[in-house]
């Protein structure tokens, strides 16, 4: 066994050499072995290993140079040794040539002994206590990382981080939102802490300068781990979690929730592992795993599983599986693969029954007997030779007595309903819904002309269905064996198809679960006004124009109810189009309800995240499908992608299950295997068709001809067994190329080895860098949005969107809506005062002094244009901008004015502002903000209703985005707005015109209490500078100078006035009243009378023109800041700050 | 592209959901209207034979989906256009106010070499039906602030106009694809949407 090393002088006194390499020597002590005598002296307690007397066999560690030999493993027993010998060969060895420095080389052999002896120790305290050795590491890794208390860390491996082409031995640490690796020693403490929702990539690589290893990569930079103890149990937990980071991207709602009920399961058996969560994780796989398997609805969770037979009436044998329960199914699966599998749900089970052990047949040996009933007969199954009967059996009478029948009734709606939207309840009970029924399938209310030999074939096949029926059982539980597959093949007959699709899909399972929810979700979706109703509106004839049912009202009408029913059943999709034509053709051949029940089913689970605002799914799977198209079909791929056509041509393929390309009574027979066999099939036929066209293909000149191809191919694909919706006069004229039971076989046999368990796989891969992708484009857009405001370079708003994105993940509770388009993309990211003000402090070099978080304040509150409380990027662009990289002028002009009321009033001046007061300007405002709220959203919605009308040319100056938004706050600004509100609009649009000199007009002047407060505000600014005298003396020199402007101001005072009333006329632009204000700002701020202090005045041109005189002042106020250099020392100020303060807590534990 | 013989122009067609892209290029190219259309998931398309100053090109014209949600899909196919059409319905206000959005999208997408100059021609469909909600000015001005794109009131149900403006899409692809010889970027990373070709073309596109 290892041993901590420890240092060896005499290395061969009492010992003798077995084996040695350059690095390591294997010993054994002298005498041992032959002579019995010494050797049972030793034998006995392990305690002996740190005792004087060593045990007789050990591992010595040298380095050819060095005199020095560690001991790192003993053992007591010749053949422990060896397999420690083997280890260090098959693990070390090889990584220790990659070592230039021997130095480094024995660090890393001890580094690497301890950390197993650690794993070892850990592993021990595991066993007994859940959580104790685990409770340590896991505050030993909140301390070394500074994650929030609530970080959970999932669990925790040895393994080496190669840092350059030196690997560092230490730990991995895996929690739910991070990934961190801190080593030991080696020089360096590194660490490592990577976000998943980061995470681009993940990969098992073997590669010579990378052995055997795990690959993480993020946007910027690859990492690579390797010298796993347990490679695959890390590597597939860092895939779950990543995959459960991305997903929450995708939609922030299905966050990640521990699952308490595990802690409460009646389970035996159940190893313990390291945490809690890892054994929730460990649980949700499984699940999902167990879901995907038997179609269960996505609540299911999987309970345990048990080795059984089931005996197979059907030909009298017994078969050996495995029995998996959960909370409302049982299910069996055969042993070997898809020879009979079984799914038979809690709520149809009737009894539960032991059989007697029959002495003469071993085979029923501890047999159980469920028997069933349900609305199609009544059934027994046999499973025997259950390992462990009465603990199965008391356990599935626990989950009977917890199966509730499905109350048929109002109150799981309105549980389901308000979950899936709050605004349902915005109804009023009193309006009356039109009356409306269920329909019926479709195609018994509009039969088609009937096609003799069609007729005589659908009657053929319904009969075949029939006596499968009568072997293998019908409905949910009927046996599944491969015959049944082959009939599904074949394609299922109109009449039966409902039934199948509903048994097959699971889509049953969810309507016995909720009866009567479809109706009174389509009571409330027709009642309700929402874009997506809109939306489905404009598509219910453009669905399928080409049956009769949809030229007429009951079959539209039919279709709206299951498409607004869905869409207020989940409104992370809403509508998407493609959704309309497969729901119509579920209506063709199924009741409404059970087309409901299906379009869900395959929404949610059969399709995940297809339908959603930015179709992710169909995304995922694109790329998958480019995947598999490189290694199945590599020569067509190479031609594809030089064409650019696999993402133009998949995407119709995916989200209509070729319902849009093929003749629709051709594709049904893809739904049929689809809807038996999952999304698998889709991958299968997709593949089928390019290799059947892959001569062609690759012949084409441009992306316009294979387009040609294909889809002439594709609308080519007959059914001589459908009843004929399209066939019209030309159907047998029609180009045929090829039928459709064909392609399904051919698929099949050529592309059967897909297993939808690979498709899993592939989806996670291209799940995480879809989602990245996504990301970088919504960053993208967002600094597209904010470039053009011309403060910052693209990598400084680039960096700030980072920090910015990082705090707002980190806060976790306002993530981004990003993909809300409605919205500007900028809008997406916003930070709040609190933020803000550690922002300012940290970039803009106003914010260096005592006063920085006044100036932060009245900044805020100057450019929080819609008075939300927060900026959004955009505005926290500005903000930034006016101090750091603005023209002096503009700077200036900032200044100046933030130093006016309403930013400042003489309330505020009175009782100077302290850092601590700060917080106060800010509730101030947040009080401020709530009043005007009502109003504000008045303003909104008047503003986004009236045309914006040709914009001022005043305003129109570098964008309009903003200037349409000013002029209908000022059009309304007519209404009532407070004075606040206009002025601070003004005041607001005079920071933004960037050259207009006539603006500057309308600027009010100020007085002497806020001159002084100004001027108190530059000194403060300033003191941070470097001592200057020049500096200073020009600081004072102009304030002097403006002192006695504003004494001979006085003096010109009225005709001042008179002249600017012109000058007013002149600035056309700004909706704007200088008089109107000193009439009202008195009694609005406390201020003092206006009329005698006025007397004393400067304007801004007078305060500008001073300053941009003085050069030192100039030169300061030109300077420009580069805003990524700050950020990066905001970034490592705020990691070292409190990192070192964790550590020298850490230092005292 | 430049070398090509066979002198082929690709338009594509963009505009909102229900504003009549397929109905537009259907009329345009097949000479009929129906109302029995599909909903276009991903995209379509087709192709047409003109003659244009005397030589005859063929024009192969995209349709796409319309839905807000399919915008940003990654659009391999905008690369390589020669012209942009943009479709909006003169009674759905909304229709006109995304054509900005639409155009962005185009020119991110399709990086076009000179994005200002690049042709784009807008079409305002569905005159026949009353009431209108965009009037021809207020379009007009739209086209005049973003460097006069040609303007063309239409109606495919009346077959209204589609020739003309056709014609007028058809020549401008044309100039501008004997202008500029090499309209795009570098050709073979046309497909992959990697980060590097993002930023790439975030970093073209920003320039102006």
């Amino acid at each position: 066994m290892w041993v901590k090393p420890q240092e060896v002088l005499l290395a061969n006194a009492l010992w003798v050499t077995e084996e040695s390499t350059r690095y390591f020597v294997l010993q054994h002590r002298k005498g041992h072995g032959k002579s019995r005598g010494l050797s049972s002296l030793l034998v006995g307690t392990m305690d002996s290993i740190f005792d004087s007397k060593p045990p007789p066999y050990r591992i010595l560690h040298q380095t050819p140079s060095s005199e020095v030999y560690w001991l790192i493993a003993c053992s007591m027993t010749r053949q422990e040794i060896l397999k420690d010998w083997e280890w260090i060969f098959k693990n070390v060895s090889d990584t220790l040539n990659t070592f230039d420095n021997e130095e480094d080389i024995t660090e890393f052999v001890s580094c690497k002994i301890e950390s197993i002896i650690a794993v070892r120790q850990d592993h021990q305290d595991a066993d007994d206590e859940d959580t104790k050795a685990f409770k340590t590491t896991s505050e030993k890794f909140h301390r070394l990382f500074v994650l929030p208390k609530d970080e959970k860390l999932v669990n925790y491996y040895s393994c080496s981080y190669w840092k350059g082409r030196l690997p560092r031995q230490g730990w991995l640490y895996l929690s739910v939102n991070y990934l961190c690796f801190h080593a030991y020693i080696l020089g360096l403490d590194t660490k490592l802490h990577l976000r998943w929702s980061e995470v681009t990539e993940l990969s098992k690589t073997n590669s010579l300068l990378f052995p055997d290893s795990i690959r993480v990569a993020t946007r910027e930079k690859d990492y690579h781990f390797s010298m796993f103890l347990k490679k695959n149990e890390t590597y597939s937990l860092m895939e779950q979690l990543a995959d459960i980071a991305a997903k929450r991207l995708i939609d922030d709602k299905r966050c990640f929730n521990e699952d308490k009920d595990l802690l409460y399961k009646l389970s035996k058996n159940v190893p313990k592992k390291a945490s809690f969560l890892k054994r929730d994780l460990d649980a949700r796989a499984h699940s999902e795993a167990y879901r995907l398997m038997f179609r269960l609805p996505a609540t299911e969770k999987l309970d345990g599983s048990i080795d059984c037979t089931l005996m197979t009436p059907f030909n009298k044998k017994h078969v050996a599986g495995r029995l998996f329960l959960s909370q409302n199914y049982l299910c069996f699966e055969s042993r070997v693969k898809s020879l009979v599998s079984l799914v038979i749900p809690l709520r149809d089970i009737k009894v539960v029954e032991n059989i007697e052990n029959n002495a003469t047949n071993s085979l029923l040996d501890k047999a159980i007997i469920v028997t069933t009933k349900n609305d199609v007969d009544k059934t027994n199954f046999l499973f025997a030779q259950v390992l462990d009967r009465e603990f199965l059996v008391r356990k599935i009478s626990e989950l009977l007595s917890r199966t509730k029948t499905p109350i048929p009734c109002f109150e799981t709606l309105s549980m389901r309903s308000s979950e899936s939207s709050t605004d349902a309840h915005s109804i009023s009970s009193s309006e009356e819904p039109t009356p409306w029924k269920c329909q019926p399938p479709l195609m018994t209310l509009f039969p088609l002309s009937p096609i003799p030999e069609v007729h005589k074939k659908q009657k053929m096949k319904e009969k075949q269905w029939e006596l499968h029926f009568n072997e293998f059982g019908r409905g949910i539980s009927m046996y599944r064996t491969t015959d049944v597959a082959r009939l599904v093949l074949l394609g299922i007959p109109d009449n039966l198809r409902m039934d199948i699709w509903m048994s097959f899909s699971g889509a049953a399972n969810e309507r016995a679960s909720y009866p009567g929810y479809y109706r009174s979700l389509v009571d409330q979706a027709l009642m309700k006004h929402s874009t997506a109703n809109d939306e489905i509106e404009r598509d219910l004839h453009r669905s399928l124009p080409e049956h009769p049912a949809f030229q007429n009202a009951v079959g539209i009408d039919a279709l709206r109810r299951i498409l607004c029913a869905y869409a207020l059943r989940n409104p992370n999709i809403g509508y998407c189009q493609a959704m309309n034509i497969v729901a119509s053709v579920l209506l063709i051949y199924c009741a409404e309800e059970e087309a409901f029940w299906l379009l869900a089913t395959l929404c949610e689970n059969l399709l995940p995240d297809y339908y959603n605002t930015r179709v992710v799914g169909a995304v995922v799977d694109q790329g998958v499908l480019d995947n598999l198209i490189s290694e199945y079909l590599s020569s067509l791929h190479a031609k594809l992608e030089q064409l650019g056509m696999i993402n133009i041509i998949s995407l119709s393929w995916f989200l209509t299950i070729f319902l849009s390309v093929m003749p629709y009574e051709s594709a049904v027979n893809i739904m049929d295997c689809f809807f038996y066999d999952g999304a698998k099939v889709i991958f299968q036929i997709a593949l089928m068709i390019l290799d059947w066209n892959q001569e062609k293909l690759l012949k084409c000149q441009d992306e316009g001809e294979a387009m040609q191809l294909l889809s002439d191919y594709l609308m080519g694909i007959y059914n001589d067994e459908g009843r004929g919706a399209v066939r019209n006069k030309d159907y047998e004229n029609q180009k045929r190329s090829i039928s459709i039971q064909t392609l399904v076989y051919e698929a099949y046999t050529r592309y059967g080895f897909l297993t939808t368990g690979e498709i899993e796989r592939l989806r996670l891969k291209h799940r995480l860098r879809v989602v990245q992708e996504l990301e970088d484009n919504s960053e993208r857009n967002v600094i597209r949005s904010v470039i053009s405001d011309n403060f910052f370079s693209a990598q400084e708003v680039q960096d700030l969107l980072s920090v910015v994105r990082e705090e707002l993940l980190s806060q976790k509770k306002h993530m981004p809506e990003k993909y809300d388009v409605t919205q500007q993309p900028y809008e997406a990211y916003k930070v709040d005062f609190e933020y803000f003000k550690l922002l300012f402090a940290a970039l803009s070099p106003w914010g260096k002094g005592e006063q920085s978080e006044s100036l932060a304040a009245r900044i805020f509150r100057l450019l929080d244009e819609n008075r939300d409380g927060f900026l959004n990027f955009r505005e926290l662009v500005a903000a930034l901008g006016f101090t750091c990289s603005a023209d002096p002028a503009q700077r200036l002009k900032l200044l100046y004015i933030i130093h006016l009321p309403p930013l400042l009033c003489m309330s505020d001046i009175e009782s100077p502002i302290r850092n601590e007061a700060g917080d106060e300007i800010a509730s101030e405002a947040t009080e401020f903000f709530d009043n005007l709220e009502q109003q504000s959203i008045v303003l909104e919605t008047l503003s986004n209703v009236s045309e914006p009308s040709t914009p001022t040319p005043g305003i129109q100056s570098s964008d309009s985005i903003k200037s349409d938004g000013l002029l209908s706050n000022q059009q309304i600004g007519a209404g009532e707005p407070t004075w606040e509100v206009k002025s601070l609009t003004n005041l607001r649009s005079v920071v933004q015109c960037t050259d207009s000199k006539i603006n500057l007009k309308s600027v009010p002047k100020m007085t002497q209490p806020h001159f002084i407060m100004l001027w108190k505000t530059v000194y403060d600014i300033f003191q941070t500078q470097p001592d200057d005298q020049e500096t200073y003396h020009s600081i004072a020199n102009v304030g002097t100078l403006l002192f006695e402007l504003g004494d001979v101001g006085k003096q010109f005072f009225v005709n001042r006035d008179e002249s600017e009333d012109s000058l007013i006329a002149a600035a056309a632009a700004v909706v704007y009243d200088p008089t109107k204000i000193i009439d009202n700002s008195p009694d609005k701020n406390g201020n003092p009378s206006m009329k005698g202090e006025i007397e004393w005045y400067i304007t801004v041109e007078q305060f500008l023109a001073s300053v941009l005189n003085a050069k030192p002042l100039v030169d300061f106020f030109s300077k420009r800041t580069s805003l990524s250099d700050n950020i990066g020392q905001f970034k490592s100020k705020r990691f070292t700050r409190l990192q070192s303060f964790q550590e020298s807590q850490a230092m005292k534990v | 592209m430049a070398t090509r013989k066979k002198v082929l122009l690709k338009v594509i067609i963009l505009g909102d959901s229900g504003v009549g892209k397929t109905s537009l290029m259907n009329q345009y190219v097949n000479k009929k209207f129906s109302n029995q259309y599909k909903a276009t998931i991903g995209a379509d398309f087709l192709t047409k034979e003109v003659i244009v100053d005397d030589r005859i090109v063929t024009m192969q014209i995209w349709d796409t989906a319309g839905q807000e949600r399919f915008q940003s899909l990654g659009v391999a196919f905008y690369r390589g256009a020669d012209c942009c059409v943009l479709v909006f319905d003169v009674t759905a206000p909304n229709t006109f106010k995304s054509l900005d959005s639409w155009r962005d999208e185009f020119l991110i997408q399709a990086s076009p070499r000179e994005p200002e100059n690049f042709p784009f021609v807008l079409l305002g469909n569905k005159v026949d039906l009353e009431p209108r909600a965009i009037s021809s000015k207020r379009a007009q001005q739209w086209c005049q602030s973003k460097n006069g794109i040609p303007y063309f009131e239409t109606s495919a149900k009346e077959a209204l106009n589609v020739e003309q403006a056709f014609q007028s899409i058809a020549r401008n692809a044309l100039t501008q694809q004997n202008q500029t010889v090499d309209l795009y970027n570098e050709f073979p990373d046309q497909i992959k949407l990697t980060n590097t070709t993002n930023r790439n073309s975030n970093g073209d596109s920003c320039a102006c």
